[in-house]
């Protein structure tokens, strides 16, 4: 007896192992991408952090410590980049996921044609950034804009048209609207798919009540999106921590990370201070997304 | 495989990292310097080459800017190059009673006369925003009186009042522009859109204008104070040094072919009138000339190549440029300067200062 359990053990021990073997074997290929895509320039990013970098390889790197990051950390455009940032972030994230909410609760409800009007307001998100950021230049251009006809020559709000893309207030403002304007559907698309999963039988127990519209959205709907909310805000701020294309196309006047980064680093083909740069971005991202992470999975 | 324009520093950068560079690369002089300090060109390669060509064939001004620091052998071969320059609209000079902008009174004088900002007209279109081309559109000014960037030791010397005045000219004529960074789509739309006398502007305009129909209207001058200050820059083919033997014999061959005078004139037509010849004899021959772009504009067509005689360009003393303007060009120092003081109203001596003090850093930095 004693004898057939021991074999009967050993068999399911070899079979574990077997399966464990079989298991490491067919996730190696993923582990194997993550180590080629993601840990391996991570690695090389961190030994050319302190490095100064000859691009040609035939010529050798210089070791130079942590020279690069003294340089950052002395810098205080870093610091001021760094406030600007995270004000950007803040505004847009804030203005894209809250317009995004209010269309979300606006395109749920019935009526004729919300399939077209769905469709048309992803418009703003799937178009190339290049190309709406020209339109928009074109819209605020000082001899033809159409903004600034309508606000100089039909309702006289300017006497001349502001410079969009050069006034310290004007321009932060233009590069915001842009971006809530630009983004809000990807907001919009997610609070939608969440919404579509709220059980509609809590609302009818809700209304039984007699809970009123307000009541019902911050009792039950408000709940109900709060994991959509949280990752939303999680990848915008993500992605909006390292804008750069749509700032840069517009003005020289809004100096977020993304544009100090290309200035100090890639414009003057520094590869080592350019990396030194990312690996402080990518510790200060990393940190929001564990603490915020933290925070939305306990909530 | 098609690279778009603006990612193009992108992969040469990376072809030097990964040793791959092609055996020729096109660019301009400024990419040529990048190339030259990682020691990635075969300048052998290219001075023989341009002797092959015949030094004297080309324009006196294009050999000057393409000399390798402390050499006598040169970056690349200038195959062809555009000029900056002031175009204008002549019918309004005449209506006006206008001399053409050739000195710097005349320019503001033109300026200050048709400029009509109610019927959103504008004296002359400027580049103003931080950028190459406002570095490049104030090299013209620059240019004019001879102002050299540095000194004999290599040393800085913006805060002067040579450069001084030319920033002062610089801001009159800014009181009859578009307000604002303008960059090329305002300079070049506010020209072509008819809304401007006269604009700032390199050869690669000729196209719009004649696409509008303007060209027969239109005169190219290139100011002048104490001496003529064109700026431009040249298409110039570098050899890499990091190909065999039989590549380095073709590549010799390849960018000897381009200097054949038949071949060059149709390098030029590729681009016509944006793309000028920079060997006299091209420039010279009729064939050249017969192109439907170039024969719009007439005997204006024939006069812009002999800009790249007097070219000037920022930080080049005595044929050598120095090791920091590279540095300088990228990050927008000089541009910077110029957007603050004309678009931000800050006050000119405290901009220049610190643009000086931003330059003799960059300069310290290659020490």
């Amino acid at each position: 007896m004693q004898k057939s359990v021991k074999v009967k053990k050993t068999k399911s021990g070899l079979m574990q192992r077997r399966e464990s073997r079989l298991g490491i074997l067919l996730i190696l290929p993923t582990l194997i991408l993550i180590g080629a895509v993601i840990i391996y320039p991570i690695c090389y990013n961190v030994v050319l952090s302190f490095q100064k970098v000859a691009l040609n390889p035939h010529r050798p790197s210089k070791f130079i410590g942590l020279k690069n990051y003294v340089n950052l950390f002395g810098d205080p455009e870093f610091y001021r980049s760094l406030g600007v940032t995270a004000a950007y972030v803040l505004v847009t994230v804030l203005g894209s996921t809250i317009l995004g909410l209010l269309v979300a609760l606006l395109m749920n409800r019935p009526f004729k044609g919300r399939k077209v009007a769905r469709s048309l307001l992803l418009l703003s998100y799937v178009a190339p950034v290049v190309a709406t950021v020209y339109v928009w230049k074109y819209m605020f251009n000082g001899l033809y804009g159409v903004v600034n006809y309508i606000t100089v020559d039909v309702l006289h709000i300017f006497e001349q048209a502001p410079m969009w893309q050069d006034h310290p207030v004007y321009s932060v403002m233009l590069v915001v609207f842009y971006d809530i304007w630009r983004v809000f559907p990807y907001a919009f698309l997610m609070i939608l798919a969440a919404l579509q999963a709220v059980d509609e039988s809590l609302y009818e127990a809700a209304q039984m009540d007699g809970a009123s519209a307000w009541n019902r959205f911050w009792a039950i709907t408000f709940p109900e999106l709060i994991p959509s909310i949280s990752a939303i805000i999680s990848l915008r701020t993500i992605w909006n921590f390292y804008k750069f294309d749509d700032i840069y196309l517009f003005t020289k006047q809004v100096p977020v990370l993304g544009v100090y980064l290309y200035e100090t680093a890639f414009a003057v083909h520094d590869n080592g201070g350019a990396a030194a740069i990312t690996i402080v971005l990518f510790v200060i991202v990393f940190a929001f997304v564990i603490l915020f992470g933290r925070k939305a999975v306990r909530k | 495989m098609p690279i778009p324009e603006d990612g193009f520093w992108t992969k040469i950068s990376a072809m030097i990292s990964t040793g791959e560079l092609p055996a020729v690369v096109e660019s301009g002089v400024d990419m040529l310097r990048l190339l030259n300090a990682e020691e990635a060109l075969d300048l052998e390669a290219t001075t023989e080459v341009i002797e092959t060509v015949g030094k004297d064939r080309y324009y006196g001004g294009v050999l000057d800017m393409m000399k390798a620091p402390g050499t006598d052998q040169y970056l690349g071969v200038p195959i062809s190059g555009w000029v900056s320059g002031i175009w204008y609209r002549k019918s309004m000079f005449e209506e006006n009673n206008l001399e053409p902008p050739t000195t710097w009174e005349n320019i503001l004088k033109a300026a200050e006369t048709l400029n009509d900002p109610d019927s959103k007209t504008y004296g002359i279109m400027i580049s103003t925003e931080e950028s190459d081309f406002t570095e490049q559109s104030f090299s013209s000014f620059t240019g004019s009186v001879g102002y050299d960037l540095f000194d004999d030791s290599g040393a800085p010397r913006f805060n002067t009042p040579e450069m001084k005045e030319v920033l002062e000219f610089y801001n009159s004529l800014y009181q009859y522009t578009l307000p604002g960074s303008n960059g090329v789509e305002q300079v070049k739309d506010g020209f072509v859109g008819g809304h401007a006398g006269m604009a700032l502007y390199s050869t690669y305009i000729m196209g719009a204008l004649v696409e509008q129909g303007m060209a027969d209207d239109i005169g190219f001058a290139v100011p002048e104070k104490t001496e003529q200050g064109g700026f431009g820059m040249t298409s110039t083919m570098g050899i890499s040094n990091m190909i065999s033997e039989e590549e380095r014999a073709a590549a010799i061959k390849f960018v000897s072919y381009l200097g054949n005078v038949e071949a060059n004139i149709k390098w030029c037509h590729m681009a016509p009138g944006g793309s000028n010849p920079v060997l006299k004899d091209v420039a010279d021959d009729p064939a050249y000339l017969d192109n439907e772009v170039l024969k719009a504009f007439g005997d204006t067509a024939a006069l812009i190549p002999d800009a790249f005689e007097n070219l000037q360009m920022l930080g080049v003393k005595d044929g050598e440029v120095n090791p920091a303007m590279g540095n300088i060009s990228s990050k927008f120092l000089i541009p910077h300067c110029i957007n603050s003081i004309l678009v931000q109203g800050e006050d000119i001596d405290s901009a220049m200062e610190a643009c000086q003090k931003a330059l003799e850093e960059e300069v310290a930095a290659m020490e």
